[in-house]
């Protein structure tokens, strides 16, 4: 048992009196977690629209199947799970890749949706804040392999702890940290070989 | 400057997930779970989506309409071909006509009968049913006839099915009875006689 979960589950108070009906209380949940599990969401489909469909229907699923959550892991950690869970249903989903294969190029929207969350910054202002070094690694970010990406992206955005990921991407803790360590390594790899000779 | 890279890379990754779930989240998942209606953002929101589906809906059409046509032609095409290979109907009566020329038709049990239905139970007339049985031999006779010119081959001989001879299976008495098995008497084993140890050295003094 983790040092997680045995401290008391901050939201347990307001997931019984949903269980009992209340929507209110729910709604208090959704507030307190929509940042990690939006977070999440985009993490794993890279499109903040595909994000919030995936967040709301969390969300939904967690109010249906509230009744079966026993608390023997934190609510937060049992709703990112689900959250994953759609994330990854979407991201392999025939739909988006037929989406993604039929819209035609150049019509502004890049064929990957990580490759689109990757190019350049939202505004001018980010942009002036954002180093080369950044620019150069965001496509490489978005290059990455799957396990190496999601790990990277879950464990650096800062809303979930080495344990929830663990949970939310059915691995060891050592796995998920070893997986942390070997995208840095690849990046710094890839880096290297585009000329940036002193960032070993 | 390996920290000065992994800085460099935790600064690119928050960049990239540096986003808020969309206005009145919370409002729109409530809607959701009780079945409300939705917000006008949620609405502007949805509308949107629904247009994007509608232009995705609409390519697909654009390619899967010419596809769908191709595949009826192609269909269209093969089944008459399908049709002619399929053998045509034999003027032939069916092998039963030719076997049982003779058979008489038997009255049927019919429910009511067994339950002494006697009207049920009176067979045709009989003229009737000799020429039913005329029309039937008739026809029977020409099928062979038509068979025979059809196939311009000699009729195959008759197949005749040997009888079975089984050996008959024979008792043989034995000749001599086995012997009788005896037993015999095992002799008494000899009285064992056990002849006291010689005292240790350390025994010896206490040697009364």
């Amino acid at each position: 048992m983790t040092a997680a979960e045995l401290t008391v589950d901050p939201d347990l108070e307001l997931v019984r009196r949903a269980q009992a009906g209340d929507t209110q209380a729910f709604g208090e949940l959704v507030e307190r977690n929509r940042r990690a599990v939006f977070r999440a969401a985009l993490a794993a489909v890279g499109s903040v629209t595909e994000a919030d469909d995936v967040a709301q229907e969390a969300f939904v699923t967690a109010f249906q199947k509230l009744h079966g959550f026993r608390g023997e892991a934190a609510f937060r950690t049992w709703l990112l799970s689900i959250t994953w869970r759609k994330a990854i249903d979407r991201r392999k989903s025939v739909t988006r890749w037929l989406q993604r294969v039929v819209a035609p190029a150049g019509e502004g929207e890049e064929r990957d949706p990580m490759q689109t969350l990757a190019s350049g910054a939202r505004s001018p202002e980010e942009d002036l804040l954002t180093s080369d070094l950044q620019r150069q690694l965001k496509p490489l970010i978005a290059a990455l392999p799957k396990k190496l990406r999601d790990a990277l992206l879950l464990a650096v955005s800062g809303d979930h702890s080495y344990e929830e990921i663990g949970q939310m991407l059915k691995i060891p803790v050592g796995t998920v940290k070893w997986r942390v360590s070997e995208a840095r390594k690849v990046l710094r790899q890839k880096m290297s070989a585009m000329g940036y000779s002193n960032v070993r | 400057m390996s920290a000065d890279l992994d800085r460099e890379i935790d600064g690119a990754v928050r960049a990239m997930l540096d986003a808020e779930p969309p206005a009145a989240f919370r409002a729109r998942v409530l809607s959701r779970i009780e079945g409300a209606p939705v917000p006008v953002a949620s609405a502007v929101a949805s509308a949107v989506a629904s247009a994007v589906a509608s232009a995705f809906r609409r390519k697909l059409l654009v390619l899967g309409t010419p596809i769908a046509i191709a595949a009826t032609i192609l269909i269209a095409m093969l089944l008459p071909s399908r049709q002619r290979v399929a053998p045509p109907a034999s003027s032939a009566p069916p092998l039963v006509a030719q076997a049982k020329p003779a058979l008489t038709p038997q009255a049927p049990v019919t429910t009511a009968a067994a339950f002494g239905n006697h009207a049920a139970r009176t067979p045709p007339p009989p003229d009737r049913r000799a020429r039913r049985e005329e029309q039937r031999i008739a026809a029977a006779m020409d099928a062979t006839a038509e068979s025979a010119e059809a196939a311009g081959v000699p009729r195959p001989p008759a197949l005749t099915i040997p009888e079975l001879s089984v050996p008959l299976i024979r008792t043989v008495p034995v000749a001599a009875p086995p012997a009788q098995l005896g037993v015999a008497a095992i002799a008494e084993p000899a009285p064992i006689t056990f002849d006291p140890l010689p005292l240790s050295p350390r025994e010896r003094p206490y040697q009364e």
